[in-house]
C-alpha cells in the first residue's frame, strides 16, 4: 500500500482558502488585482494563508494594526444594496438568501459564497419583505408602491404583478405547495385574499373582513381560515365564524405566529412577552427574563421553540413544555457582536 | 490522471500578475481587461483551472492518493492558491472556486482520517495495547 500523506499546512490552506473566497467574493469577482493587494492583506493573521503568502503583502496595502487572529464566525457579508435593508431570508433548502431593500430591490445571493446571483427589478419603492415558496421555486416580494410581485426564483423574471391601489397590501405569504397566495389589505378594515400564484386569479371568495383597528397586523393563514392579531392593545383572533377577542395588559411591539398558528408570541416594552395560544386566543404563560425591550421573536419549524432578541444584548431561546405550558429559557449568550450570534442561533433552529 | 496534467499546466503557467498590468491600471475592473485575456490566459490553462477538482475527484475514486498528486497539490495550495484566484477572476469563473476548494478539502479530511485509522491498525505496539489479554 502506497502512503502518501497530506501535510496539515496543505490542508489548513485549502480551508482558509474557502473562508477566504467567502470573505472577500466582492473583490474577487471584480478587481483580480486587489486579491493580492487589499483582499491578502486583511485576512486574518494566525491562519495558514496569511503565514504561507503574507510576505507578499507589501504588494500593497498593510494593515499596521486590528487584525484578526483567526477566522471569526461571520461567513460573508452580502455588498451591493444601495439602501436601507428592510428584510432578508434563507430559502427552504438554504442554499440561497433573499434581501429586500428601500432601493427597491430584491437581490439574490449564494448564501454559502456570499456571490451576488441576480437583482429583481422592478419595484418602484422600498420592498418591504420577500418570501420563498415551500419548493424554492418562487419569490412574492411587497413593497410601498402598493404592489406584490411575483418572481421565478432561478431565472429572476417577473411571472406576475398583484395591485391594488385603493387598499394598501400588508402582509403576503405563499399556502401550502406554492400555488397560492394570501394576500392581506388593510386601509380601515382588514380582508385576505387568495390569488392563484401563476395567473394571479382570485381563487376562493375573500374570507371575511375582520378587524376594526388597524394598527399593524400579523396574519397566519391555512386553507380554511385567517388568524390575525393586531399591535394595539386588543388581540383579535377570528378563525371560521368563531371570534376569540382577548386583551393584553401591555401594548406590544411585535407580533409572530409559529408556521402552523397555534401560537403567537406578543412582546411588549420592558423585556416582556406573552405566549398565547393561536386558535383560542388564551394566554399559556407571560415570560420574563430580558431586561430591554424585546424587538423580534423567531418560532423554530416545528413550533416548539422559539428565540427572543433584546436590546438588553442578549438572545434566548425558549422551550415550551407543551403538556405543563411551562416555559423554560434554556439558553442565554451575552455579546457585543450581537446579531451574529442572533443569526446562528435562528439558523440553529430553523 | 488527469487531474494531475491540470495542476502541472497551473503550477508551470500561473503566476502573480498573469495579465502583465502596470501598476497604475491594477484598480481596473475585470471587464476591462477583455481584450488581454486570450493572449497571458490560455484555453488550455482556462480549462485547467476551471475544472482541475474536478477530474481530481473523480481520478480519487478511481485510483485513489498517490504521491505525485500531493506534491501537485502542496504546490498548488503553497505557491499558486492566489494567482489561481487572479485567473479565475480575470476569466470570469469565480463560481467554480469555491467548490473546487471545499471538494478538495473535504476528500483531504477524509483523507487523513483513513491515514491515521491504517497507521493505527498496521502499528504492532498500539495494535498490542488494543488486544492484549
Amino acid at each position: 500500500m502506497q502512503i502518501c500523506t497530506v501535510t496539515n499546512t496543505v490542508r489548513e490552506l485549502f480551508y482558509d482558502g474557502c473562508r477566504f473566497i467567502q470573505r472577500n467574493m466582492e473583490i474577487i469577482q471584480s478587481w483580480p488585482m486587489h486579491i493580492h493587494c487589499s483582499a491578502l492583506p486583511s485576512a486574518p493573521q494566525n491562519t495558514a494563508l496569511c503565514r504561507t503568502y503574507g510576505k507578499l503583502g507589501t504588494r500593497g496595502m498593510r494593515v499596521v494594526n486590528g487584525l484578526e487572529g483567526n477566522w471569526n464566525p461571520l461567513i460573508a457579508v452580502l455588498r451591493g444594496h444601495c439602501d436601507v435593508v428592510n428584510h432578508a431570508t434563507f430559502s427552504p433548502d438554504g442554499s440561497r438568501v433573499a434581501s429586500a431593500s428601500d432601493d427597491a430591490t430584491v437581490r439574490l445571493w449564494d448564501s454559502v459564497t456570499g456571490a451576488h446571483i441576480t437583482t429583481l427589478m422592478g419595484h418602484s419603492s422600498p420592498v418591504q419583505s420577500v418570501t420563498f415558496s415551500a419548493d424554492g421555486s418562487r419569490l412574492v416580494s411587497e413593497s410601498k408602491d402598493n404592489t406584490v410581485q411575483l418572481w421565478d426564483s432561478k431565472t429572476g423574471t417577473r411571472i406576475a404583478t398583484f395591485n391594488d391601489d385603493s387598499n394598501g397590501i400588508q402582509a403576503v405569504t405563499f399556502l401550502g405547495d406554492g400555488s397560492t397566495l394570501a394576500l392581506a389589505f388593510w386601509d380601515h378594515t382588514v380582508r385576505v385574499q387568495l390569488r392563484d400564484s401563476k395567473t394571479g386569479a382570485d381563487v376562493t371568495p375573500a374570507l371575511e373582513d375582520h378587524f376594526d383597528e388597524s394598527n399593524s397586523a400579523t396574519f397566519s393563514i391555512d386553507d380554511t381560515s385567517a388568524t390575525s392579531a393586531s399591535r394595539s392593545r386588543t388581540i383579535q383572533l377570528q378563525r371560521g365564524g368563531a371570534k376569540a377577542r382577548f386583551r393584553n395588559d401591555y401594548c406590544e411591539r411585535s407580533l409572530t405566529f409559529s408556521t402552523n398558528g397555534s401560537r403567537l408570541v406578543s412582546t411588549s416594552p420592558g423585556g416582556m412577552a406573552c405566549l398565547w395560544d393561536g386558535k383560542t386566543g388564551a394566554r399559556i404563560a407571560t415570560l420574563k427574563g430580558h431586561f430591554g425591550d424585546v424587538f423580534s421573536v423567531t418560532f423554530s419549524r416545528d413550533g416548539s421553540k422559539f428565540v427572543s432578541a433584546s436590546r438588553d444584548q442578549t438572545a434566548r431561546v425558549t422551550i415550551e413544555n407543551i403538556a405543563c405550558k411551562i416555559t423554560t429559557p434554556i439558553h442565554t449568550i451575552f455579546g457585543y457582536n450581537f446579531i451574529t450570534h442572533w443569526c446562528k442561533i435562528a439558523k440553529m433552529l430553523v | 490522471m488527469i487531474a494531475g496534467c491540470c495542476l502541472r499546466i497551473m503550477c508551470d503557467n500561473l503566476k502573480f500578475n498573469i495579465c502583465d498590468l502596470p501598476r497604475s491600471e491594477w484598480s481596473t475592473d475585470r471587464t476591462q481587461l477583455h481584450d488581454r485575456i486570450d493572449d497571458f490566459i490560455p484555453p488550455h490553462l482556462a480549462y485547467a483551472c476551471t475544472y482541475w477538482a474536478t477530474h481530481l475527484i473523480a481520478g480519487l475514486n478511481l485510483v485513489g492518493w498517490n504521491n505525485e498528486v500531493c506534491g501537485l497539490l502542496e504546490r498548488f495550495a503553497t505557491c499558486h492558491l492566489l494567482n489561481w484566484l487572479e485567473a479565475l477572476s480575470i476569466i470570469g469563473r469565480v463560481a467554480t472556486a469555491f467548490t473546487s476548494l471545499e471538494t478538495t478539502h473535504a476528500a483531504m479530511v477524509c483523507h487523513i482520517s483513513c491515514l491515521c485509522y491504517s497507521t493505527a491498525f498496521i502499528d504492532p505496539q498500539r495494535l498490542g495495547c488494543k488486544f492484549a489479554p
